[in-house]
């Protein structure tokens, strides 16, 4: 009966942990960052455990775990309210052309993670960017603008771009 | 639809009405890992101690032990005797069940017994009990069964036991 609550207490925990640090923190983890979850598990194997190494200690924890899992994620699906509360928002992070700095400021995104995401989907300008958006699993997408979808052949170096970009729109 | 120009956020997907469905593995899995925890809940993995008592003419028996415990778990077994024949008794014997005990590792009985596993009590006054106290190591899994006799002259006591130990 212990173990339920331990294993329920440290996934909520661990998630409220994760939902504090906020989404950067899903996708890029620093070394520091890293060493800090690697850590996670060690701090707490021994509580849960509570000296009791017996198969069915581990199998009632892991059952517990994933049905958590599972309970939140169909949760989450079933309820919108529930799912804002427990899954972070995306944030806009350009728009129209503009950077919108306080949102930066907040979720810590440079503007060079901004340019790089924006490098890989071959945009080069700031301009070129309708909407640039942090989603919730802490990646950057972005949304040509539209402008860019339909510059011509003969803005050279953009074309390929927008070519990109638009399929990137088709794929979504 | 062209979207907004001076809207502040871009355009929110349309709604849904989200339903859970599942797959047949689901339907089948899904019972399964959630029974594990409730059960659990429930107590059915943990540890559990059952009393038991017998008589014979000169003896009362009362027994102690884990019905069931983990792995690499220490639980305790006590057996206490009592004599109710009215008459002092010279050596009340407890035996306990070497196929039983054998099953544990790192067996610790109190008194230590003179012979393997056999317990001898001398000079136990009318209505006086007597404690056995063993702590049992569980380092095999499964079922083990055993017997616990109290013996006093031609008179004896017996008392079957299981332990179930799980992995």
């Amino acid at each position: 009966m212990q173990m339920v609550f331990s294993v329920v207490f440290v996934y909520v925990f661990v998630w409220a942990c994760f939902r504090i640090l906020g989404k950067r923190e899903l996708t890029q983890m620093s070394p520091f960052e890293l060493v800090t979850l690697l850590f996670v598990p060690q701090l707490f194997s021994r509580a849960l455990t509570r000296q009791d190494y017996s198969m069915t200690n581990a199998v009632i924890g892991a059952t517990t775990l994933f049905l958590m899992v599972f309970l939140t994620s169909a949760t989450a699906y079933r309820s919108r309210r529930f799912a804002r509360m427990i899954q972070a928002q995306p944030t806009v992070l350009v728009r129209r052309g503009q950077i919108v700095s306080a949102h930066l400021d907040r979720e810590r995104i440079s503007v060079d993670d901004i340019f790089s995401a924006m490098h890989k989907v071959g945009l080069q300008r700031i301009d070129q960017v309708e909407w640039g958006i942090l989603e919730s699993d802490g990646k950057i997408a972005l949304v040509p603008s539209r402008d860019m979808l339909e510059s011509s052949p003969g803005d050279g170096g953009d074309v390929a771009a927008a070519a990109h970009a638009a399929s990137l729109l088709g794929k979504a | 639809m062209n979207p907004d120009p001076n809207a502040v956020e871009p355009p929110q997907p349309p709604a849904a009405t989200p339903r859970i469905a599942l797959t047949r593995k689901q339907c089948i899995g899904i019972p399964l890992l959630a029974s594990i925890p409730l059960l659990a809940l429930l107590g059915v993995f943990g540890e559990q101690r059952v009393a038991t008592r017998a008589t014979s003419r000169a003896l009362e028996m009362r027994v102690v032990y884990p019905s069931r415990f983990r792995y690499r778990q220490i639980e305790t077994l006590d057996i206490t005797v009592r004599n109710v024949s009215g008459r002092t008794l010279d050596t009340v014997t407890i035996s306990l069940d070497t196929a039983y005990v054998t099953r544990f590792s790192s067996v610790r009985i109190h008194p230590s017994p003179g012979t393997p596993y056999v317990i001898a009590e001398t000079n136990v006054k009318p209505l006086e009990s007597r404690l056995v106290h063993a702590e049992l190591w569980g380092e095999r899994y499964g079922s083990h069964r055993g017997e616990i006799v109290g013996a006093a002259s031609a008179d004896t006591v017996r008392q079957q036991i299981r332990t179930f130990v799980f992995p």
